[in-house]
């Protein structure tokens, strides 16, 4: 059990999960429509992957106003920070062969 | 999970990170802004003793200080520590325009040799922290 492979994050390991956690990683929160755009994918499938990473206590989504419209607005939790970083340390060692 | 995937996974945070970074360089140009306004402010304030001052400073904070937080309400972005770092160079600008007005206000009414470098230093705290966002 000594491979890196094994202290990737099973929730953070799909790749569109790893992308949404990567953005808001670099992000104190961004728009839904944003992060939807930035990753390229369709509405229902962020809300659906959002909702996995909610669930896992990864991201939290945030419901207000800008103006008269309604926006969601996403951020990582530190958990979901402390997560993603252990899993790039984990693919960095992957990288370097350890 | 290859070697070279986990190389173009990280790849790819690095350039979605990148690229939210990017976009949250909007704030470089709140601050300049700010700051512009800021220094004028507080030449108008102290080069014009009394209410004409006030009254004209107000002319010019208001609606900079309206259309500065649209523009911030609209992004979609905000870069990691956004908060902290915004709530650090206000503190540092409200010290700072404090201890400005307050004796100059009271002593150097009108007086260019304390309102214009008075200006700049109420000025510094956006366009350092502008220097600073850039340079991230």
């Amino acid at each position: 059990m000594s491979h890196p492979r094994h202290q990737l994050d099973e929730v953070i390991h799909s790749p569109v999960r790893f992308a949404i956690v990567a953005a808001l990683a670099a992000a104190e929160k961004a728009e839904f429509r944003y992060i939807r755009d930035l990753v390229e994918i369709e509405t229902s499938a962020l809300s659906k992957q959002v909702t996995i990473l909610e669930a896992a206590g990864y991201v939290k989504a945030t419901k207000g106003y800008v103006g008269k419209r309604p926006r969601t607005w996403l951020s990582i939790t530190g958990e979901g920070r402390a997560a993603f970083a252990t899993h790039c340390a984990a693919l960095r060692k992957m990288v370097e062969g350890v | 999970m290859m070697k070279r995937d986990a190389a173009a996974a990280l790849a790819h945070a690095d350039g979605l990170g990148a690229k939210v970074r990017q976009r949250s360089l909007w704030y470089v140009r709140f601050l300049v802004l700010y700051s512009v306004a800021a220094f004028f402010v507080v030449l108008v304030i102290g080069l014009n003793p009394g209410p004409v001052g006030a009254i004209a400073s107000m002319a010019i904070w208001a609606p900079a200080l309206t259309a500065l937080s649209v523009y911030a309400f609209k992004q979609p972005v905000t870069r990691a520590g956004f908060t902290r770092r915004h709530l650090l160079i206000i503190g540092s600008w409200t010290a700072l325009y404090l201890a400005v007005l307050f004796p100059g206000t009271t002593w150097f009414g009108g007086n260019l040799a304390w309102w214009l470098p008075g200006a700049l230093v109420v000025a510094l705290p956006g366009l350092i922290g502008a220097y600073v966002e850039v340079r991230r």
